[in-house]
Parts: structure tokens; C-alpha cells; sequence
């Protein structure tokens, strides 16, 4: 037990609940000074919620937060103003920058050096910015506006952002999300830094690797409650990932054995005009899961997107079993029977003000038409009902508006939606992200399905537990190119992380 | 976002229920005291003839409104309505005016009048859809076109010398309901359940909902846009013959005030069912303002207040449409 | 790629181009065109879209939108004759009392806006028919001139040291605000707001504060430029502000077309203010039929952003 007054900052208690998902379960968190305290956990578990709540941007819905520095202060009642003013910095995960606002002036946003009659002090801006960002890399002009810096750039700024105040409590909100090979390596040499100096960290991620290097203790939530905290040495990587998950990992995705037949779809020097730097060339096979990986910029998104029709490609040709097709719109993809789930639900996904019925019959509304136009309610109804049975959409009725769900049941009705307009090749865009793991079981359990009776499915993720417990084939990018096609069978979780990282030939070397 | 504790959902057990029907029926609630109170101060409100008479009154801005709200449904904004339907009217006139002396049937001049609206309709449409212009510039850019176009052939003066075969289409009433009922309640009618019930009205919706969600979905985003903006040009141009048919004579400006008729009846009718059923909406919303101002002449009320009560009327609607979602 | 970067290029300067090619196309083929009478001529014009779109742009920054200009100007300069004519108030306590009418309105939908989040489109309409009905309510409908009042007349219709006062009090008006816009912390901290609220929020700024201050300005302007527009007219006429509200959406929109990539922006409300006049002013110039100005002013308002809409990948909607 660690007696009160090293601590820093401590939550007790905390309850949070938000429609449809209980987020916060009794939690605690309780933060000494001067330490890098771990927050981890799945997508979904409450990390963000927390931190949140600790900054005041949610309240909770029961519990307290003390300052443990000067005997217990409860601060529950603070403004996030007032808990800056005491030493409190966070940097979001959503980076919560201006745009077309200058580096300088996004660093030094609602604290800029001013004369007396408030009027900017440019080049004290300038030079203070400078003297900050610096701390993390030299590359970037303090005087270029944030939107013409590439989304790792934007990362960093909004790093130096949390660190300008020169806080005592510093929380990063999945840091490295966005962050580049280099990126990562300037944040690690500056919280060391801050750490020699005595700051306190909270760090929030899921990658393991970073937790192992940078942090002393670890807390980690599963499904809104803490199920252990104690020293990141005394942990063990398989025993902390179990603890994340909560059963050993492959139990967790259940994988039949599916006999994968011929060749349904292939791309052909294939190019997308964004981000996708050379061609690609793959196949999918029937009932075949096809799992495409790589961190965030790596080109997966924008790579699917062009073949699905959303996005314009360069070149290249696609192939429906054997048939050459054209895909210039996504009603042509669809018609080829190709579905995409994208990987943002609420905003290129669902039409969140409509029901769940209307949003499940999206992309096949023809078929519930009579004369070409008119739509046959009562069939329609039907159908939604028994889409929900299907896959266990958790809805008061169908005439639910979409935006009251759960995540979770949000995505079911996306890919619900792709079941309708009888797809027979889908393309996951991130499925699982920031879902519960009660749905993500349910949506693993589908994809198998799916791949039972026939379908070829793409399966995108930066997660490599779920691509090596789901996938059959797994294609590598990085930097917009495929680095390697791998058979999962026939490879490592080390190898496939290799290829992740941007490595160009795996050999001898292990990645840690 | 600032999440507190208000702004969360309550239980969704309950939500679709109590909460939905105080949000649907609570602006109307309030307008159903309204026309008790009214009544009640001055029974001649009520009577079959008054209410004719409102319906009458109401009529061209319902047409307007409605088609306005098919146009807001899918995401847009139309602000060349007004002049639209002026300039179809004007051209129709123009055809059959007997100081012009084109020997035309009236027949002819009314599909050339709407013809005129339809390809209003497909300019604005194709530029919102292909040239993606934002549709409040496309249409004040056309509003200023057709603003300077109409004086180029009318050089300003009046139709005032239109046959009676003209005048038949607007100028009467039939059991004491006036034409422009008539025509008004079959196409109100045909736009409500194109909206509700067809293919095209439900893409309408999801494109305005969310164009990208639409899109991956399939719909052809750029063909439904287009349609909005065809459709609502279509029923200007004919709102605008039919007003002139009705006044009797054709002056530049005479549709000109549609645009705010519409935008009134249209944004009460978004605030009145929350979004949905929106050509419902907007015709209950011309009603509802033509109600208030004939309430108003009814009650004394000088005839300065008409533009004070339209405003009032939104505003109070937006309000209670907030204060009652509040408590969600 | 070059013609990316051609397309680039285009999208971010498309309309300024326009603007500066019609310039010089009067130039040389107007005479008298680029005359400093001329010039004068132009300001003066120009002056009350100016003003006005000086406030609208402001609350475009902040994020949301206000129409309440098609009533307030109208009534303002209602009040303005009406105060000054029949009243017994002296012009500056007329103007006293237009610009603080102004504030009140944009207090209210300012307060609404950003307190409550209601929707600024809907509550900025329902201000611009109030407005209309009070003024209305105020005039009987009927114009009240302004006769026989040099002193009043002066400030829209005189000169000081050659310079017509409106295009002084226009410059005046732009410079000063430019300058608090784009120096003053205050300024800056409404765009940010516009930006990413949540940001500003996270920065300390006081968004609801801000949010109100920036509908109040611009409700400052609209008096302003409402009473000035009475003046000008030598009277009220009813409803003027309906002449005005259109053209300034116009000029505020065209304007965020220019300098900043879609962000509405000051040069470019005061660009697109000009582009108007410059038009109408060219156009008579060179004895072109009156109604062919708002024609050619619509034509090239679509060329402009039409040719800057290029890089637009989807359709894009307006919302309330």
C-alpha cells in the first residue's frame, strides 16, 4: 500500500454510463507523483472515459477525485481551467487543433504573450513556440499552418501543445496513434525528460511495446472495471494481454475451419490516386478471410475505399470471379455484390437522425420496391425484424433512431445492411473499433459464418491479435505499399509486427 | 464535446415512448391552445368560411414551402423559389398578354411557363450536383440573373391584359373553396407521399442525413440532389402561374415574397415533426402562420404585424421544441 | 502532378483572379472607369454591403450564420429617419440609438445561439421578420424623408477634404476592424471558435461569451449600416433591408471562396463586397442595359466559385 501523501492525483469510485453501455464500473485510479502510470485496455474499456472524467470534459455519474498533494483536496468540483491552472495537461486523442491557425498559434492557443491591450506579441509567439516544439522535433516551421502538416506533424503539435503549460500532470490520450517511426522515438526522448523532471504521466495506450518502455505502473481496465494495477516489471506481456482480454487469446476469437475454395475476386496493378504508392496485386478466394494490416497512414483505408468505388482510382483492374468488371461508382460495386463496411460508422456508415429499419435497407431499397418505385413497407419491416434477429441488434424497435445504439449495435446494423443487398465479397474497414467485447465476439462469430457459407472477406485492421486470430492470408502496408502477403499459419506475430513497422526483409532479427 | 449529465440519454428502454410523443405533439399542443383561445375571443374565427378563407390564403405559400422542404430534406437550399416562380409566371403572361399579341393558346404558355421552372430547376441542380457548387450560392447567383432577365422582355411594364381562359386556372372557387386549394392539395399531396413512400423520397432524406453514409451505400447521390432542386423549380414556376392567374395581373415582382413564405413554412415544419415528414411539416407550417396572421386581422391586430408574428412564430417554436428536448 | 497543382492554384486564388481580371477589363475599356471621381463613386456604393458584410462575416467565423440583416437594416434606418426627422433626436443620439438596437438584436440571437445551441439559421430569420415587423409597426408603412438636413445628410451624402464621408467611414471601418481581427487575441479567438470549438473550450476561451460578442457585432454593424443606408436614401424605404441581405450572403460566401481555401474571411467579404459594385459600376460605364448588371453579376459569381468548386470531391450541403 502506498501511503497517502505520495500521491498524486486520486479517482475513487468513478460510475459512468453512457446510452446503451454501462462505460465506468467502480473505478479507481490512483496516481503517484512523479511516476508514468499505464492506463490500458481494449478499445472500449474505459480509458478515454476515464481520463476524461478526470479533466472534467464528462462528469461522472458517482465518485470523487482528490488531489492527494496537500492532504486529499477534493477536486471533483474543479473546471478543467482550474485544473490547468494547477498543473493538469492533456493531450487528446482527437488532437483538438485549429487548422488554419499557425503552429505557434495552436501551442500557444488561449495563452499567447500579449501587450497590454492584448494585441499578439508575434515574434515572442514565435520564439516561445519554437522553444517548445523544439523539444520534440526540429522539423517542424512553428510558422506553417496546421493543415498543411502531414497527420504525424499534427501529432507532435499537439504534443508540445500539452507540454507548453509545463504541467505536473501530464495524460496522453493514445500519443502514438498517429505518430510516425520518428514521431515516436522525439516522444519517448521527451517524456524521459519529463520524467527527470519529476512530472507525472498518465499514459493511455494499447500497444504494449510502448507501455513496457515508457511506464512504471500499469492499470488495466476490461469492460469499465479495473482489474489490476500494480508495477509494469512484475507483469509479465501474456499475463497483462490476458488480463486485457480477459481469457487467453485465441479462445477469444472463435475460428472454424473453413475449406477455402477458388479464386472470387482479384485486383490487378491496382492503384488508388491517395495515399497508395505502388500497384497492388491480390486474390481472394471463397470463404477465405483476408486480413489487410499496417498502422495508421499506411494506405488500408484508402486502398479499399478506391476499389469499392468510393474514391478515384489511377489504374488497375478488378475481377469478380474471373470477370473483368468496372467499378466506377459504388452502385456499380454493389451490383458486383461487393460490400464495404467503412471504418467510421457514424459518419460514412449510418444516417444517425434515421431509424434502424430505413438504415438497413440502404443499399437494397430496390428490392423492397413495387414497380420500381414504391416502397413495400410492410415488406421491408419484416425484413428489418428479422436482420435484428440475426445478429442480435440490441433495439428497442426498428423505428429506433440509429444514433441511440451502442456502438456496437451500430456496427451490426452497417454490416447487417451489407447482408441484405446479398453480398457475396465484403471488405471490413476496422470493425471492432471502440466496440464492447460482447459485440465483438458477436461480429467475429458472423465474419466466420459469413466465410462458412461462401463469402470472401477483407478484413482490415491495426489490431494483430485479431488479424492473426481471424485472418486466413494477411497482406502488410506500410507507407502506402504492401510490404509482404503472409499466410498466418506459416508465420509469427514478430514477423507480421516486422512487416508493420516498415522492415523490408524478416530475418534473423526480432522485433521486442 | 461537452457531455454533462443533461444532455445524456435517459434509459433507452423508455425512449421510444413518452419522451417521443411529448416531442412530436408539444409544438402542436401549443398551437392547438392557440386556435381554442382565438376562437373563443372571436368566434368568427372559426367559422367554415374563415377557415376557406386560411386555406385559400395558405395555398401558394404551402405549394413553396413544401417544395422548399423537399429541396431542404435532401441537404440544399433554394433561394431563387421566389423569383422562380415570378419569372414562370412572367413568361406565361408574356405569351398570351394581349399587348404582346402572340396568338398562343393558354395551354401552350402555362407548359411553357412550367418549362421554364424545370429548367431553372436543371441549372440549379446541375451545378449543385456536378459542378458541386454550395446550393446558397448557385441560387443567389440565379436569383440575380433572373432578376435582371425579367425586366430584359417585360422592360418592367405589367401584364394586365391576360384572357379569362387564364384567370379560370387560379381565379375561382367551387363550393366556396377557392382554386388555389384545389390545385394546391393534390400536388401537396403527391410530394408528401413521394417523400414518404417511394424510393426517391427516402434517398432524398438519407442524402440529406448523410451524404457520405448514402454513397457508400450505393445511392446515386449526384442524380437525387439533382431532383430536389428539378422538382422544386417545377412547382415555383407553377405557384408563380398560378398567382398571377389569381391577381389577374402579372408584375415583376409579384412572386417575389415566396421566399420568405417558404422559408417560414418550410423551418416551422422541420421544428413541428422534428426532421421527419418534412412536405407534412412544412404544409402544417403554412397553416399554422396563415392561421396566425388571419388570426390576427380577425382579433384587430394592425396588418403591421404580419412579418413580427411569422418571426415570433419560429422563434417560439424553436424554443419549445428545445425546451421539450431538454428533458431526452 | 502538375495539373494538380494547377488545380490547387486555382481553387485557392480562382476567384480573386476573376475579380482582378474584371477590374482591369473595365479599366481599359470603361472610360473613366479608373478616374478617381470614379473611384469615389465606387466606395460610396459600396459602403453599405461593405459594412454590412463586415458583421455577417464576423459571425461566419465564429461558425454560424445570420440573416437578421434583412430586417434590421430596414429598421434601423427606420428608426434613424423617424428619431432625427419627427423625434427631435440629434444624428448622433439617432445613431446612438440604431447601433445599440442592433446590439440588443444580436445579443438575443447571440445568447440564444451560443447558450442554448439553437440553430443560429432559424433563430437569425425569425429576428430579420421581427425586425421587419417592427419596423413596420414604427413607420405605419409609411417612408419618412430626410429634407432640409444637411447635418444629417452629410455623413452619407457629403464630403470631408474631397473624400466622400462614406467611403472614409467604409475604409475606416475595414481597417480598424481588419486590424482587430487579425491582432487582437479577442479577434483571433472567434475563428478558433469557428474552427474546432472544442479546441477553443479546451484552450480556455470563453465560447459562449465570444459566440454572443460575435452576433453583437455584428448586430453593431447592421444598425450602423442600416441608419447610414436611410441617410444615403435620403429616407427610409420599407423593408430596404430585403434589397441588402441577399447580395451580402452573396459577397461573404464569394468572399470565403478567396485567401483562406472555404473559410469565411474578412478580405474576401470586403473583396466580394467590391465585386458587386464593380460590376454594376463598370457595366454602366459602358452603357450596358441596367438589367444586364445583376446578370453578368450572377454568371460571374457562379464562373468564380464554380472554377474554385473544382477540387471539391463530394456535393456540398447547407446546414441549419
Amino acid at each position: 500500500m502506498v501511503e497517502n501523501n505520495q500521491i498524486y492525483v486520486r479517482m475513487e469510485g468513478i460510475y459512468k454510463r453512457f446510452p446503451g453501455v454501462q462505460a465506468l464500473k467502480n473505478v479507481d485510479l490512483a496516481v503517484r507523483r512523479g511516476e508514468s502510470h499505464a492506463l490500458v485496455g481494449e478499445n472500449g474499456a474505459g480509458k478515454s472515459t476515464l481520463v476524461k472524467i478526470l479533466t472534467r470534459e464528462y462528469i461522472e455519474d458517482a465518485g470523487k477525485i482528490f488531489l492527494g498533494d496537500h492532504g486529499d483536496q477534493e477536486i471533483t468540483r474543479k473546471t478543467y481551467l482550474e485544473l490547468q491552472k494547477m498543473g493538469f495537461s492533456l493531450m487528446h486523442q482527437d488532437l483538438n487543433l485549429v487548422p488554419s491557425f499557425t503552429v505557434a498559434q495552436n501551442i500557444l492557443l488561449g495563452r499567447e504573450p500579449l501587450t497590454k491591450i492584448k494585441t499578439m506579441k508575434w515574434s515572442e509567439l514565435r520564439e516561445t513556440s519554437s522553444t517548445i516544439i523544439r523539444q520534440v522535433t526540429d522539423r517542424i516551421s512553428v510558422t506553417s499552418r496546421v493543415e498543411e502538416l502531414s497527420i504525424s506533424q499534427r501529432a507532435l503539435v499537439a504534443i508540445a501543445r500539452a507540454v507548453a503549460t509545463k504541467p505536473q500532470l501530464l495524460i496522453l490520450d493514445e500519443p502514438t496513434a498517429r505518430l510516425d517511426r520518428e514521431g515516436v522515438d522525439a516522444l519517448f526522448a521527451l517524456l524521459n525528460t519529463l520524467k527527470q523532471e519529476g512530472v507525472t504521466i498518465i499514459y493511455i495506450s494499447h500497444r504494449l511495446e510502448e507501455i513496457y518502455q515508457m511506464c512504471d505502473q500499469v492499470t488495466v481496465l476490461r469492460d469499465g472495471e479495473r482489474t489490476f494495477t500494480g508495477p509494469v516489471k512484475e507483469i509479465g506481456q501474456v499475463e497483462l494481454v490476458n488480463l486485457i482480454v480477459g481469457r487467453k487469446m485465441e479462445q477469444q476469437i472463435p475460428k472454424e475451419e473453413v475449406p477455402i475454395g477458388e479464386v472470387v475476386f482479384s485486383v490487378k496493378d491496382f492503384k488508388p490516386q491517395e495515399k497508395v504508392q505502388e500497384k497492388v496485386n491480390f486474390d481472394l478466394r471463397k470463404s477465405e478471410i483476408l486480413g489487410i494490416t499496417g498502422s495508421v497512414g499506411a494506405g488500408k483505408t484508402e486502398l479499399v475505399r478506391a476499389i469499392f468505388g468510393l474514391d478515384k482510382r489511377e489504374s488497375g483492374l478488378v475481377f469478380v470471379a474471373g470477370r473483368k468488371v468496372s467499378i466506377k461508382s459504388t452502385k456499380n460495386a454493389i451490383d458486383e455484390q461487393i460490400m464495404l463496411v467503412p471504418e467510421d460508422r457514424r459518419e460514412e456508415g449510418l444516417v444517425t437522425d434515421f431509424s434502424v429499419r430505413e438504415n438497413l435497407s440502404l443499399a437494397s431499397l430496390q428490392k423492397y420496391c413495387r414497380l420500381g418505385f414504391w416502397i413495400n413497407g410492410k415488406k421491408e419491416k419484416t425484413r428489418a425484424k428479422g436482420l435484428v434477429k440475426n445478429l442480435t441488434i440490441h433495439t428497442p424497435g426498428i423505428e429506433q433512431l440509429v444514433r441511440n445504439l451502442s456502438g456496437g449495435n451500430q456496427q451490426k446494423v452497417v454490416i447487417s445492411r451489407g447482408l441484405d443487398s446479398d453480398a457475396r465479397i465484403f471488405i471490413f474497414d476496422e470493425p471492432t473499433k471502440g466496440i464492447d467485447v460482447g459485440a465483438k465476439a458477436e461480429i467475429y462469430r458472423f465474419i466466420g459464418r459469413l466465410a462458412k457459407e461462401g463469402a470472401g472477406i477483407i478484413y482490415i485492421s491495426p489490431e494483430l491479435p485479431e488479424i492473426l486470430g481471424l485472418c486466413d492470408r494477411v497482406l502488410v502496408m506500410f507507407g502506402g505499399r504492401i510490404m509482404k502477403q503472409l499466410s498466418i499459419m506459416d508465420t509469427t506475430k514478430e514477423e507480421v509486427l516486422f512487416y508493420v513497422m516498415g522492415g523490408e526483409k524478416y530475418g534473423k532479427q526480432t522485433v521486442g | 464535446m461537452n457531455i454533462t449529465r443533461g444532455d445524456i440519454a435517459v434509459n433507452e428502454d423508455k425512449s421510444v415512448g413518452i419522451r417521443n410523443v411529448l416531442l412530436r405533439y408539444g409544438v402542436f399542443f401549443f398551437f392547438g391552445v392557440f386556435y381554442i383561445i382565438t376562437g373563443i375571443l372571436q368566434p368568427k374565427f372559426l367559422t367554415i368560411a374563415n377557415l376557406l378563407d386560411i386555406l385559400e390564403a395558405c395555398s401558394l405559400a404551402a405549394l413553396v414551402s413544401c417544395a422548399m422542404a423537399v429541396v431542404v430534406a435532401g441537404g440544399g437550399v433554394d433561394v431563387s423559389i421566389g423569383v422562380v416562380a415570378g419569372l414562370g409566371g412572367l413568361i406565361a403572361g408574356f405569351l398570351i398578354d394581349a399587348q404582346w399579341g402572340y396568338e398562343i393558346p393558354v395551354f401552350v404558355a402555362v407548359l411553357v411557363g412550367l418549362g421554364v421552372g424545370a429548367a431553372i430547376g436543371t441549372v440549379t441542380g446541375l451545378l449543385v450536383s456536378l459542378v458541386r457548387i454550395n446550393s446558397f450560392i448557385v441560387t443567389i447567383a440565379l436569383l440575380f440573373i433572373i432578376k435582371g432577365f425579367r425586366y430584359s422582355f417585360t422592360r418592367g411594364s405589367s401584364l394586365m391584359m391576360l384572357p379569362d381562359s387564364f384567370l379560370a386556372i387560379g381565379g375561382g372557387r367551387i363550393y366556396g373553396i377557392s382554386y388555389l386549394t384545389l390545385w394546391m392539395i393534390p400536388i401537396v399531396a403527391a410530394l408528401y407521399i413521394m417523400m414518404e413512400f417511394t424510393k426517391m423520397g427516402r434517398y432524398i432524406y438519407m442524402i440529406g442525413g448523410n451524404i457520405t453514409a448514402s454513397k457508400t451505400a450505393g445511392i446515386g447521390v449526384r442524380l437525387y440532389t439533382f431532383w430536389t432542386f428539378f422538382i422544386a423549380g417545377l412547382i415555383a414556376a407553377f405557384s408563380g402561374i398560378l398567382v398571377e392567374s389569381h391577381r389577374g395581373v402579372g408584375t415583376v415582382d409579384m412572386a417575389d415574397g415566396f421566399l420568405l413564405d417558404a422559408f417560414v413554412g418550410a423551418l416551422l415544419g422541420t421544428i413541428l415533426l422534428n426532421g421527419k415528414q418534412m412536405v407534412l411539416g412544412a404544409f402544417l407550417g403554412a397553416v399554422i402562420f396563415t392561421s396566425f396572421i388571419n388570426a390576427a386581422q380577425i382579433l384587430g391586430v394592425g396588418p403591421y404585424w404580419v412579418y413580427a408574428i411569422k418571426g415570433l412564430l419560429i422563434l417560439m417554436a424553436v424554443l419549445i421544441n428545445r425546451l421539450v428536448s431538454e428533458e431526452r | 502532378m502538375a495539373s494538380k497543382r494547377w488545380a490547387d492554384f486555382i481553387s485557392l486564388y480562382g476567384s480573386l483572379l476573376v475579380v482582378i481580371i474584371i477590374t482591369a477589363f473595365f479599366c481599359l475599356f470603361a472610360r473613366r472607369f479608373a478616374c478617381w471621381d470614379n473611384i469615389q463613386n465606387i466606395m460610396v456604393q459600396t459602403a453599405i454591403i461593405g459594412l454590412t458584410s463586415l458583421g455577417l462575416v464576423t459571425v461566419m467565423m465564429a461558425g454560424e450564420i445570420d440573416l437578421s440583416m434583412g430586417g434590421t437594416i430596414g429598421f434601423t434606418g427606420a428608426l434613424l429617419a423617424g428619431l432625427v426627422m419627427q423625434q427631435g433626436y440629434s444624428l448622433f443620439s439617432a445613431l446612438g440609438v440604431c447601433i445599440l438596437v442592433g446590439l440588443a438584436f444580436g445579443f438575443v440571437s447571440g445568447w440564444l445561439v451560443a447558450r442554448y445551441g439553437l440553430s443560429s439559421f432559424l433563430v437569425s430569420v425569425s429576428i430579420m421578420f421581427i425586425a421587419m415587423g417592427l419596423e413596420r409597426a414604427y413607420t405605419h408603412g409609411l417612408t419618412v424623408w430626410i429634407r432640409k438636413r444637411p447635418d444629417v445628410l452629410f455623413l452619407a451624402q457629403g464630403k470631408i477634404a474631397g473624400l466622400p464621408v462614406l467611403m472614409i467611414i467604409l475604409l475606416a471601418a475595414v481597417v480598424i476592424y481588419w486590424l482587430w481581427q487579425t491582432q487582437f487575441n479577442s479577434g483571433i479567438y472567434i475563428r478558433a471558435i469557428g474552427e474546432n470549438i472544442d479546441a477553443a473550450r479546451e484552450a480556455g476561451i470563453r465560447v459562449v461569451f465570444l459566440k454572443t460578442v460575435a452576433f453583437m457585432i455584428a448586430g453593431g454593424f447592421f444598425g450602423f449600416s442600416g441608419a447610414l443606408n436611410a441617410i444615403r436614401t435620403s429616407g427610409n424605404v420599407l423593408y430596404s433591408g430585403q434589397h441588402v441581405w441577399i447580395p451580402v450572403l452573396g459577397a461573404c460566401f464569394f468572399g470565403a471562396t478567396m485567401f483562406t481555401r472555404g473559410k469565411p474571411n474578412i478580405l474576401g467579404a470586403v473583396v466580394g463586397s467590391f465585386f458587386f459594385t464593380i460590376i454594376l459600376n463598370g457595366l454602366t460605364l459602358t452603357h450596358v442595359a441596367f438589367y444586364m448588371v445583376p446578370i453578368v453579376q450572377g454568371l460571374i459569381l457562379i464562373g468564380a466559385v464554380g472554377v474554385t468548386a473544382m477540387r471539391r470531391k463530394e456535393i456540398e450541403q447547407v446546414k441549419f
